[in-house]
């Protein structure tokens, strides 16, 4: 049941046929796992806060930088050294006080990462490194559970959903493995090549539609498309993400990736 | 003949593969081939198909590089 506070509080939202008071009750009950908690990341764990998702399992093993600031406008300076998962389960109580975080500073990895991304509706990847986009990709799959990936650098932003269920050649439609087959990048890193706030915001408010479309169930999402966005020429581009036929994730083929 | 990837125009051989042409534009634009992926008319075109794939006069591709910042 939403209470008058929540009519007038979630109203703009409701008004959306996508969403409406059934759509409200859905985000509550949510559990999303989140990623990450950079450029992208702290902008996506507040945007589905604020929109009423219920619960935000976050996870960062960083604290606060004083180079992260300029993109990160969540964490002030008087937060800098402090862990991320602290300081943003505090400011996502002051948006929502009825919201349950769950802050883990730890990496997520091959170890724990069937206990830390257990009974959750979605995953967001906002981590900031290939092997981990891998590890997500790779669990969400067997997991059975949507993924949001998100990311940027310099003048561009890239983002994509991916869903099991909606992969296959009937789907002409693969995973994240398959656009991507590898595990790490040879450069083009944020610390490396540098990126500007709001072009890793758009990447981010990217993931946070996407991620707001699935939970709502809307029945238009595209799975395995790529939007590619560069900021610099305005060019945008959606891209089909095909399946690999010889993809060791989404295509049963048991190679040597790990 | 010539192909093109992100409008420039390739000349390239009847018997090329796409995986030599694609090397040789990562060569020419200091781009890392294990890193990139390519689309054609808005597909992608796996990576594990390059090796195979002849190329056809007049094809259009778009080729970008693999990003992972956050
Ligand atoms: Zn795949």
């Amino acid at each position: 049941m939403l209470s008058d506070a929540d009519f007038l509080r979630y109203s703009r939202q409701l008004m959306l046929p996508l969403c409406g008071e059934s759509g409200i009750q859905r985000l509550r009950q949510a559990r999303v796992a989140l990623v990450g908690l950079g450029g992208l990341g702290s902008l996506v764990a507040p945007y589905l806060a604020a929109a009423g998702v219920g619960t935000l399992r976050l996870f960062d093993h960083d604290s606060i930088s004083l180079s992260n600031l300029p993109r990160q406008w969540l964490y002030q300076e008087t937060d800098v050294q402090m862990p991320k998962v602290a300081v943003m389960a505090r400011q996502l109580k002051t948006i929502h006080a009825g919201l349950k975080v769950d802050a883990t500073a730890a990496r997520v990895s091959a170890d724990n990462i069937h206990h830390l991304l257990s009974d959750i509706d979605l995953i967001i990847d906002c981590s900031d490194n290939m092997a981990t986009r891998q590890l997500l990709n790779r669990h969400a799959f067997i997991a059975e559970v949507p993924l949001v990936t998100g990311a940027a650098i310099g003048m561009q932003a890239q983002g994509m959903a991916f869903h099991s269920a909606h992969c296959g050649t009937e789907y002409n439609a693969g995973c994240y493995h398959c656009l991507y087959p590898i595990t790490e990048l040879a450069a083009g890193s944020c610390q490396t090549d540098g990126v500007l706030g709001p072009v890793v915001g758009m990447a981010g408010c990217y993931q946070a539609t996407l991620a707001l479309r699935i939970l709502l169930q809307d029945p238009a999402m595209q799975w395995s498309q790529l939007w590619r966005f560069d900021l610099a020429s305005g060019h945008q581009q959606i891209i089909q993400i095909t399946q690999d036929t010889a993809c060791p994730v989404c295509a049963g083929h048991t190679s040597a990736f790990s | 003949m010539f192909i093109y990837i992100n409008q420039h125009a390739i000349a390239c051989g009847s018997d090329d593969t796409l995986a030599k042409v694609i090397r040789a534009y990562c060569d020419d634009h200091q781009l890392h081939f294990d890193e990139v992926a390519v689309a054609h008319n808005d597909s992608l075109v796996p990576r594990s198909q390059w090796a195979q794939q002849r190329i056809v006069a007049e094809q259009r591709f778009s080729l970008f590089s693999a990003v992972a910042g956050g």
